[in-house]
């Protein structure tokens, strides 16, 4: 520390410190995410075009990560899949969140018996394993990107239910809360204004993290049949039609894996450095 | 020969200097009152003395215990020295003690660390020390937990854990603070006598005059990191020579000037009428549950223009008749009466209205406030009150206004909480809850949390709004000092009834019920140690 006097200068540097596992994690989410968006306007190859002649090549200059049985282009794939892993779980996070979060704060604002009716449906859907009812959905209502989005957001609803109801129960004894009831303003208007604000932070790591869990869960979905399906592209699908070929083609379920490794990766470190940087005492220590 | 001795002690952290040159010492069986506004130093030389400081401050000058130079020790060294030869309370003993151990272990913990002796020795010495502290084993076995304590007994714990080793200097910083007086009181009598037995060195930092004037041997005043003044608590309270010890004197015993005249045969603006809330308590597995009355069939009345406080200790029901009567909770029985309309019972547009008349400014200047809301937004809030909510423009306008009537710029209102200092928090508290113009405001310890000297300038500004404005106030506090100096009538609570009510002089002169007696009797009063000091001292020199 220098010994200038200069506290503004000081918090402006030490503000500038941002989280390394944010940094590296940002990084590689915006990899993944370029890439899906560059898909829409280009791919090396198409990605329905069969070329049976050039099947099964290993990575090459024309194909930096090879070819399938059928001779489609891997890394046209994987950009595209990437589109469908991205898609699926920001919807799902945005229904989870979107339901969550307002349901969690109408428990911790209402009490009594609401707060007892949320948290119970809550339990009900926590106490079902995710991806069951994730398969329970798709096989009542056939598979498909669509219902793997609802399944996937349904059980992230009561993650945000809790984080939300939680972290306000505590901000409701707060005294600008009290103040803000004494200035005749609803429980709904002081969770908008004062609640969900202060709320932000947590939620926004929270999203970071189910983001990633989400990717996994679209992978798993497809891996087994239920997810986006054939001719659209997804990592799960592509892990899953690797499987028997892996001895002699292993970059076919290499490939897609690092993708979701990456992906899953880029955003969990996004969420640590994330709650990182918005908690004081985290920061204090680094 | 002197337990502690600090020479020329300088700590600077970064380029702030913490403490400048500060020179002290403590004799054995000595008590050193160490007082100051916070910020002082006074807290930093304590945690100086046991290496505790943080890791960054830069420290000079030398630092004796028993003789024996301990500054600059490694913190192996250190370690020896704290528990065995120093020991330290704090002022929370809600956090002082760890949750899930036992009181037995906590204490027998330090007894073995020091000692390498066996669990059922270390044990037995905790059991003698309990005893000592005033926790005598047929009522607090060594099983007991901390959350089976009330707040002094777990601070007693605190206690026995510094004294365990029987060191030879005892550090209590703010240690009385949270408590109760009369809970205080009695802790403070306990390090008296532990002290007189042991012949322990006891620095006793505080901020509270009265405590020091009625406890310690020789004060030490600090302000920005500098000793200012020291000498015998006599010679200090009968006559200090510092500009700053004076002002911090005058301060503590501040009562500003009411011109405020009440009216007697005015309407009331504030009616409380046989007030009950209950909680429910735990539910048993047969039957009903036991309800708790917290405020039970509480009634009182405020004029216009007066000043009533509401006094009690932690528990009594002050808060929640508090929180009744701002309409934060309902009541089971009773009616709030806010000129005239009944709060409990109103709700929407009519509600609103009634809200208007009756504000709230709480303790805690740090919480108070919507850390990213600016303090221009923060005290329109209010305005949501109003039937028809006025422009930005206009609402900006009458924002500025009461920033200045509260005594702060205009410009204050673009900035947010955080820049602001406690006082200047009050202030805007006090603004937010001026705005819609009200008949009363209700002060939950508004005051207790500032240092003597912005609790003095927060005083003059309630007395000078209250005679500009005809303000009502409902004090609701724990502290008999400042109720003494701001209200017209006083009301005593205890387990949810009012058990005395008067006029504020009279209740001082000549309380009726014993628990207001006992209440006077434990409360720190400067006025009268000083005069117990000086009788003291003339029946020494005859």
């Amino acid at each position: 520390m220098t010994d200038a006097p200069a506290p503004l200068a000081l918090t402006a540097t030490s503000r500038a410190r941002w989280p390394l596992s944010l940094v590296v994690g940002g990084v590689l989410t915006a990899v993944v995410v370029l890439t899906a968006l560059i898909a829409f306007v280009w791919t090396p190859y198409d990605v329905e075009a069969v070329n049976i002649a050039a099947k099964l090549t290993a990575p090459s200059a024309a194909h930096p990560f090879g070819t399938d049985h059928f001779g489609r282009d891997v890394l046209s794939m994987i950009m595209v899949g990437a589109q469908n892993s991205l898609a699926v779980a920001l919807v799902a996070v945005g229904i989870g969140a979107g339901i969550g979060v307002p349901l969690g704060l109408t428990a911790a604002a209402r009490g009594g018996w609401v707060d007892e009716l949320v948290m119970r449906g809550n339990d009900l859907i926590f106490a079902f394993p995710a991806l069951l009812l994730a398969v329970m959905i798709t096989a009542v209502f056939g598979p498909g990107a669509i219902n793997a989005i609802i399944a996937i957001g349904l059980f992230n609803i009561p993650v945000f239910t809790r984080v939300a109801r939680g972290a306000a129960m505590g901000l409701w004894t707060r005294e600008y809360v009290l103040a803000a009831r004494t200035a005749g303003k609803s429980k709904a208007l002081i969770s908008i204004q004062h609640i969900l604000p202060n709320l932000m932070s947590l939620l926004v790591v929270q999203a970071a993290i189910q983001f990633a869990v989400g990717i996994v869960a679209e992978a798993g979905l497809s891996y087994v049949g239920l997810g986006a399906q054939p001719p659209m592209p997804s990592w799960g699908r592509m892990l899953a039609e690797a499987q028997t070929m892996i001895g002699f083609a292993p970059w076919l379920a290499v490939m897609p894996g690092l993708a979701i490794f990456v992906t899953v990766l880029g955003l969990s470190l996004t969420g640590d450095g994330l709650r990182d940087l918005f908690d004081p005492r985290v920061r204090r220590e680094r | 020969m002197t337990v502690l001795d600090i020479r020329d002690l300088s700590l600077s952290i970064g380029s702030t200097p913490i403490l400048k040159t500060v020179s002290l010492s403590v004799a054995p069986g000595e008590i050193l009152g160490l007082v100051g506004e916070s910020g002082s130093g006074k807290s930093m030389t304590s945690l100086a003395v046991l290496g505790l400081t943080p890791p960054r401050a830069a420290m000079t000058g030398e630092i004796h215990l028993n003789g024996q130079l301990i500054s600059g020790a490694s913190d192996a060294a250190l370690q020896k020295v704290r528990g065995r030869d120093v020991g330290i309370i704090f002022q929370e003993p809600m956090t002082a003690l760890n949750p899930v151990m036992t009181i037995g272990d906590q204490v027998a913990e330090t007894v073995r660390l020091h000692k390498g002796v066996s669990r059922k020795a270390a044990l037995a010495v905790a059991r003698a020390v309990l005893d000592r502290v005033g926790l005598p084993a047929e009522r607090f076995p060594l099983t007991r937990f901390p959350h089976e304590l009330s707040g002094g007994q777990r601070q007693r714990v605190a206690i026995a854990i510094a004294i365990a080793l029987t060191p030879k200097l005892l550090i209590a910083d703010e240690a009385t603070t949270a408590l109760d007086v009369t809970t205080q009181a009695q802790v403070l009598d306990l390090l008296k006598r532990l002290v007189r037995e042991d012949g322990m060195g006891l620095i006793l930092i505080t901020h509270d005059l009265a405590v020091v004037a009625e406890t310690a041997d020789r004060v030490a005043v600090m302000k920005d990191g500098e000793l200012v003044e020291e000498g015998d608590t006599r010679r200090i309270f009968t006559g200090m020579t510092h500009p700053y010890s004076q002002r911090l004197l005058a301060n503590a015993t501040h009562a500003p000037t009411r011109k405020a005249a009440v009216q007697h045969a005015a309407p009331p603006v504030l009616q409380v009428e046989g007030l009950v809330r209950e909680y429910a308590g735990a539910r048993r597995l047969f039957g009903k549950a036991n309800a708790f009355r917290a405020v039970d069939d509480v009634s009182l009345t405020i004029q216009p223009g007066e000043s009533v406080g509401l006094v009690g200790e932690s528990g009594c029901g002050k808060s929640t008749l508090l929180r009744a009567v701002l309409a934060l909770e309902t009541p089971q029985a009773g009616r709030v009466l806010v000129r005239g309309r009944d709060i409990t019972s109103a709700g929407g547009a009519a509600l609103k209205a009634i809200r208007r008349d009756i504000q709230v400014v709480f303790q805690d200047p740090y919480g108070s406030f919507d850390p990213r809301w600016t303090v221009a937004r923060l005290v329109a809030e209010n305005f949501h009150l109003l039937d028809q909510t006025p422009s930005p423009a206009e609402a900006r306008h009458r924002v500025d206004q009461m920033l200045e009537q509260v005594g702060l710029p205009a410009s204050a209102g673009d900035k947010y909480p955080h820049e602001f200092s406690g006082g200047q928090r009050q202030r805007i508290a006090i603004a937010r809850a001026l705005i819609t113009d009200p008949a009363v405001i209700a002060l939950d310890e508004a005051v207790s949390a500032l240092d003597v000297s912005i609790r003095a300038q927060i005083l003059d500004l309630l007395a000078d709004l209250s005679s500009r404005l005809g303000l009502s106030y409902l004090f609701v506090t724990h502290d008999l000092t400042v109720v003494r100096a701001v209200t017209d009538r006083l009301l005593v609570m205890q387990a949810g009834r009012i058990v005395e009510e008067g006029e504020t002089a009279a209740v001082f002169a000549a309380p009726s019920h014993p628990y207001t007696q006992k209440l006077l009797a434990a409360t720190p009063d400067l006025a009268r140690n000083i005069g117990a000091l000086d009788a003291a001292h003339k029946e020494t020199v005859r």
